[in-house]
């Protein structure tokens, strides 16, 4: 008897707590007490994700060398230690030379668009559990970050920062239900919103202008905030897959595949400066099918006779 | 419990916070992503019986909360795990030689979790089509009750390790 009241009371106790956290997040709308909660919290754990993610990679390194070990196993005896030290060093330099041309993507839209930017790795994935779509970064307020900051991978954006604690930072990605990025259609001035709804590979594209032309195809970059916060102009987000439109409606949606792979990120940047000059379309990938291509006219300094 | 149980408890429920993310998260496997922290609330709910269910799906819900990268409504994970918890201390808990019950109960637990979660994100304005939905609740049942495999054993491995069974334990467990 004496024990059944004492376990009312533990749940009584526990759920009291958590009504009040509640409350309290609800009262104070993300700032204040909780805030102060997050931030420590992060700042604790933050360091054992850290750690977590190196183990990580070093199991699933592991695992790739293991597999290989496998399948040198068929071929012949003398030759197995030595395929072995070879296919794990192959493993390695796989890795690297990914990340590097993940890099070296990044490196080339940053440098055409003219954005200072701050490289970063992933270090935990919001699970997609609940269907929200945020992901910790590596860098924070001690690298120069702060919250509403555009965060872009090699291919386009990726989302932007909603916390900084000072050596993470929380980004929600475009899937995110929370997500609403102003957005136009490349080489239109037509604008409108993209906005996430829990799918990573598949956002809502709002357009204002109902009559406005959109087909599938089309590719959207964004249009940018002012002050480059929370998102610099020109950054490419995705191509329309499907254009959705009734008659009567004040709006036009189309549904976007997003550039960058959202389920499988781990380099992206921080964009700590936008560019002075707003890069337009120059960032979207070459188109997929090539233009009829046009006579080259070649410039001769001494012009023969033949050519006339 | 003794307080080394607890310092089991709390390091065992933040261990799996801090590798859910990191390293389940990452193994992108095909469904749902397996939830380690809902397992581990579940076995200590059968080990324990409800009282610890409760404190443990509390401490779980806490940290899934404040731990990077959740960016929810803070309380609301702990509410419902600490309830899972205490349900299932109440209808899984106490003694029993029987190896498939952690397991069923694991999957359960988890599925239970899975669903309060997308009911809460669709409150959000999340687009979550029935098929997805099925899928994820499925495999999200088999992960669990397969991580429970492994977890299961360490948590009662943990529990005689560290100290005699005291008779209040025993009492509590009825």
């Amino acid at each position: 008897m004496r024990d059944s009241t004492r376990l009312r009371t533990v749940l009584a106790v526990l759920l009291l707590i958590s009504l009040t956290l509640v409350a309290l997040e609800l009262r104070s709308s993300g700032a204040g007490f909780t805030k102060s909660i997050r931030t420590i919290s992060f700042n604790i754990i933050s360091p054992f994700q850290k750690s977590a993610r190196s183990f990580t990679d070093s199991v699933q390194n592991f695992g790739s060398t293991w597999r290989e070990i496998r399948t040198a196993r068929e071929k012949v005896k003398d030759l197995e230690t030595e395929n072995l030290d070879l296919k794990e060093k192959l493993a390695n330099t796989d890795e690297n030379r990914r990340r590097a041309a993940e890099l070296d993507a990044l490196l080339k839209i940053a440098g055409l668009g003219t954005y200072e930017i701050v490289p970063a790795r992933v270090i935990a994935i919001g699970a997609g559990q609940d269907y929200s779509w945020t992901v910790s970064i590596d860098v924070g307020s001690k690298d120069g970050i702060t919250a509403d900051m555009s965060v872009i991978s090699g291919s386009g954006l990726v989302g932007r920062t909603i916390s900084v604690a000072e050596s993470t930072t929380l980004v929600a990605l475009l899937a995110d239900p929370s997500s609403k990025v102003g957005a136009r259609i490349g080489g239109k001035s037509e604008l409108g919103f993209i906005s996430g709804n829990g799918l990573p590979g598949e956002l809502e594209f709002e357009i204002f202008d109902p009559l406005a032309e959109i087909k599938e195809g089309d590719r959207i970059v964004t249009w940018g905030s002012e002050g480059g916060s929370p998102f610099v102009s020109g950054v490419p987000i995705g191509e329309v897959i499907s254009v959705k439109s009734a008659p009567g409606l004040l709006t036009k949606t189309a549904k976007v595949k997003p550039y960058v792979k959202l389920s499988t990120l781990d380099l992206v940047s921080v964009v700590v400066e936008a560019p002075r000059i707003d890069p337009r379309d120059s960032l979207l990938p070459p188109m997929p099918f090539t233009p009829t291509p046009t006579p080259a006219i070649t410039v001769s300094p001494t012009p023969s006779p033949s050519q006339n | 419990m003794n307080i080394y149980k607890y310092v089991a408890l709390i390091s065992t429920i933040f261990l799996a916070v801090v590798f859910q993310p990191t390293f389940f998260a990452r193994l992108s496997l095909p469904g749902a992503t397996p939830d380690l922290v809902i397992v581990m609330v579940c076995c200590w709910a059968v080990t324990k019986g409800p009282e610890v269910g409760a404190i443990a799906g509390f401490l779980a819900g806490f940290l899934i909360d404040v731990a990077p990268p959740g960016a929810h409504l803070m309380g609301v994970a702990s509410i419902i795990l600490a309830l899972i918890g205490y349900a299932i201390g109440i209808v899984g808990g106490g003694p029993s030689r029987s190896f498939t019950r952690p397991l069923v109960i694991s999957g359960v637990g988890a599925t239970t979790f899975f669903l309060f979660r997308t009911i809460s994100g669709v409150f959000v304005g999340n687009d979550i089509s029935l098929y997805n939905f099925s899928i994820n609740f499925l495999t999200q049942g088999i992960y669990a009750a397969a991580l429970a495999v492994f977890v299961y054993p360490g948590i009662t491995f943990l529990d005689k390790k560290l100290g005699p069974v005291s008779r209040s334990d025993e009492l509590r467990m009825q």
